[in-house]
């Protein structure tokens, strides 16, 4: 599957780079917020630091994984999976990239309708206008694959820095303390936001120059991602829920300086997510598209794609259930293909049909069972992630018991 | 005349006089086939169709010009205008396109927009549908050429039975024989707005597969564009917001006549404007460069919309087309004329008139922001200053050339 892959010379700070500037987006930083919302401060900043200390491992598996042949995402679906389970994460991460293009755009242009005011008559929707233009600014710049993303980043990660840094300096004095206990609640949501992202890496991480960048890429990553996620401690009183800027206060504030930086923070950040969400979406549609649409213009094909039915249903209806569930469906292929990954490590031969059924089994029936407890949350008191492991673990147990009952009566 | 360097690069060089004529007449659009009502809503029934027959026929005599010009070096339109106005004078058409192509590519999905808005009554999301479409159709432009012509013949037969079905039902109680007669600004009404496209025929008609099936495909091309004007002339359409029907049936087809014909017309428009890219950027030559064009004029659409400044710019870059067409055709008839004396600033000449015309023009609108009749002052203007250049240079070179005689004589 791996054919003529291009740009394979990225060095760590181009993986850094690619990967910052692609998750640091409204939702992702306002996990720390919902994450001070049940713990303390320090349990929170506590929580940030285990998580990530935890991320950067089960990282580090899929990476080494994937690393050795340059395979993406599906090529390890692929691979573990078989052909069949291959066409089920093709289509997962296509819905999963247009539900989070959906969801990341309309934040930010809701957020960015309300920073810039255009003079123009008032039956001009500028809502729409903000989505045309974040839509089409994210489809010129995905038209060249990984490349132009790679030149996107390197220009956009400083921007994002610098505005991340103004805004965080405006928000530094406001209130960040609570009445919760210290605890490690919310380690979950921090896992399942980031692992969601985890399982897209391989397709990243294949265009790396050497081992050696791939890992001080992603140390490199963790740390400064660590480091937002404690300074995004400090902007609860900027970001409601998970993808709204706290409008009033913005409206009252008179610091034009910070308006700007949060206008071009969100506007960088909301094209180069959009663009990397698409390079990532490219692997599955290589699987599921008729050949006529693959090729170089299948990138500008996926953008435009997204883009129209973005403008078409952004704020029409709220597409945050499947969101959740496709997000629980690729935190769960990112732990079944470390333990696919772990189990493989124990045998020499490659999987057999019978294994590779075994992990699309695991995998389908967490995410069935996070689908029901979405439905009809029959164990409210349970995670989605909790629930996820165990049954993980139940299936491949079974499939082993039943696997040595089988050479048994052999 | 010059030949196209690219001439064997031509893409589809086998297109026959119907898919030529199919091309054309299906990208007409609502702007162009609703000018037939507009001059029926003026001058009466009568004078609308002598304006539509009578204005079609001097079309089809420039066109006939134009394609003359062009069929032995399958050179597009600029290339055309570079061969006649040198490469002055071919960037300064290549700007004047780009700008005119935002304008049609605004009209037409204003027009369209407006018109299905009136259909289904619902005017909240007028916008955010033409955004919409325009992405669609900058999608579709990736197919190029090929894609045009599949699309317009696939397309055509249903437009041009839809027209004469609906002509038949909605015919509205018509009068022409108490309107009899002729007018000379529904005449050029008729031309103006069809004469830019007319003048871009060259991009279209080089992928001719012989010059008898150009010829047959503009004569075709003028009588379907006749019928469906005298469509909107027959059912008394002249105004896009003045569409209504209680036949739901009716005004599902009536929306996917809209709709199909919005389609072929911007797939026309960007690959008429591509002419224009080609001329600006000659080594930056693919399929993405359609998409690109077609997402500028999106975004036109969604920002600029026809603001009174934008309204008048507009019409600059189409009263500057306009009068190229007429010195293309005036330059053309010289030059078959023309063959007992040199030439030698003649690409200068052709420039500079065309330039004074098209500056009389733009400066008379200017000053009679509501007046109608600028295209004919520019046309005016234009032949005029051509006239009076080769009455002088023609009495200048039989007067040297005598006295040239009679002192060889002597």
């Amino acid at each position: 599957m791996n054919h003529k892959l291009a740009d394979t010379q990225q060095s760590f700070w181009q993986l850094t780079a690619i990967q910052l500037s692609g998750w640091m987006s409204l939702p992702i930083l306002a996990t720390s917020i919902l994450v001070l919302q049940q713990n303390s401060f320090l349990g929170a900043a506590l929580t940030i630091f285990v998580g990530n200390a935890i991320l950067w491992f089960l990282r580090l598996g899929i990476i080494s994984m994937s690393h050795n042949k340059r395979q993406s995402t599906l090529d390890l679906a692929h691979e573990y999976f078989g052909k069949a389970g291959s066409y089920f994460i093709a289509s997962l991460l296509l819905i999963s990239t247009l539900v989070w293009f959906l969801i990341q755009t309309t934040a930010a242009s809701n957020a960015l309708t309300h920073l810039i005011t255009l003079n123009e008559s008032p039956k001009i929707d500028q809502f729409v206008q903000v989505c045309v233009l974040i839509g089409l600014a994210s489809t010129f710049l995905c038209m060249e694959g990984i490349v132009l993303l790679r030149r996107l980043s390197m220009i956009a990660f400083p921007i994002l820095l610098v505005t991340f840094a103004v805004i965080f300096l405006y928000n530094f004095g406001g209130s960040h303390t609570n009445q919760n206990a210290l605890s490690l609640s919310g380690l979950s949501l921090v896992l399942a936001t980031n692992l969601g992202i985890t399982a897209d890496m391989p397709t990243f991480f294949r265009h790396s120059n050497s081992w050696n960048d791939s890992i001080k890429a992603l140390t490199a990553t963790q740390v400064i991602s660590l480091i937002l996620g404690l300074a995004s401690l400090y902007l609860g009183s900027l970001i409601n829920g998970m993808f709204e800027i706290n409008q009033s206060l913005l409206l009252q504030s008179d610091h034009e300086i910070l308006r700007t930086a949060m206008i071009i923070f969100i506007f960088v950040s909301a094209v180069t997510a959009n663009v990397a969400n698409v390079y990532s979406a490219s692997v599955g549609w290589e699987i599921i598209a008729p050949k006529a649409l693959i090729g170089r213009q299948e990138y500008l094909i996926l953008g435009l794609g997204l883009t129209m039915f973005y403008i078409l249903f952004a704020n029409v209806f709220s597409p945050d259930a499947v969101l959740s569930l496709s997000d629980n469906a690729l935190v769960n292929l990112s732990l079944v293909l470390i333990f696919a990954y772990v189990l493989s490590k124990t045998q020499k031969h490659p999987h057999t049909l019978h294994q590779k059924a075994t992990y699309f089994i695991a995998w389908a029936t967490a995410t069935s069972l996070n689908a029901i407890q979405q439905l009809y949350s029959p164990f409210p008191a349970l995670s989605p992630l909790f629930v996820t492991l165990c049954s993980i673990l139940l299936v491949l147990a079974l499939s082993y018991g039943l696997s040595r009952l089988r050479k048994r009566s052999y | 005349m010059e030949t196209n360097p690219t001439y064997n690069s031509v893409p589809d060089q086998h297109q026959n006089f119907w898919q030529l004529a199919s091309i054309q007449a299906s990208a007409s659009g609502i702007p162009v086939i609703i000018v037939g009502g507009q001059v029926a809503a003026k001058f009466g029934a009568g004078v609308g169709i002598t304006s539509i027959i009578l204005g079609n026929l001097i079309l089809w005599l420039i066109g006939t010009a134009v394609i003359s010009m062009t069929a032995s070096g399958r050179n597009n339109a600029l290339q055309n205008i570079n061969s006649y106005l040198g490469k002055l004078g071919g960037t300064s058409a290549a700007i004047f396109l780009v700008l005119a192509f935002l304008s049609w590519y605004i009209i037409q999905i204003n027009s369209a927009t407006k018109a299905i808005s009136s259909l289904v009554l619902y005017n909240n999301n007028s916008l955010r549908l033409g955004a919409a479409l325009g992405a669609f159709i900058s999608l579709l432009s990736i197919g190029g050429i090929v894609l045009i012509k599949k699309y317009c013949t696939a397309i055509f037969p249903f437009l041009i039975c839809f027209a004469a079905y609906s002509m038949f039902e909605h015919a509205t109680n018509i009068d022409i024989t108490s309107s009899w007669g002729f007018s000379l600004l529904g005449i050029f009404a008729v031309v103006s707005t069809n004469l830019a496209g007319i003048v871009n025929l060259p991009t279209f008609f080089r992928h001719s597969r012989s010059r008898s099936d150009s010829y047959l495909g503009l004569s075709l091309m003028i009588i379907f564009t006749m019928i469906l004007q005298a469509y909107t002339v027959v059912i008394g359409f002249n105004n896009p917001i003045s569409l209504s029907s209680d036949n739901m049936v009716f005004s599902v087809f009536l929306i996917t006549f809209i709709i199909l014909s919005l389609i072929s017309a911007n797939l026309v428009n960007i690959y008429f404007a591509s002419a224009g890219w080609e001329m600006i950027f000659p080594h930056r030559k693919s399929n993405k460069e359609y998409v690109i064009i077609g997402l500028l004029g999106t975004l036109a659409y969604t920002f600029i919309q026809l603001t009174a400044p934008m309204q008048f710019f507009l019409d600059v870059a189409e009263n500057f087309i306009a009068s190229l067409g007429i010195i293309l055709l005036l330059s053309f008839l010289t030059k078959t004329f023309e063959h007992h004396r040199p030439r030698p600033y003649e690409k200068m000449i052709n420039f500079s008139c065309w330039f004074f015309g098209a500056i009389i023009g733009t400066l008379y609108s200017a000053k009679n922001p509501e007046t109608s009749n600028t295209l004919i002052i520019s046309f005016c203007a234009t032949t005029l200053a051509f006239l009076f250049i080769i009455y002088i240079e023609e009495t200048y070179w039989s007067a040297k050339k005598i006295i040239l005689e009679h002192k060889h004589e002597s």
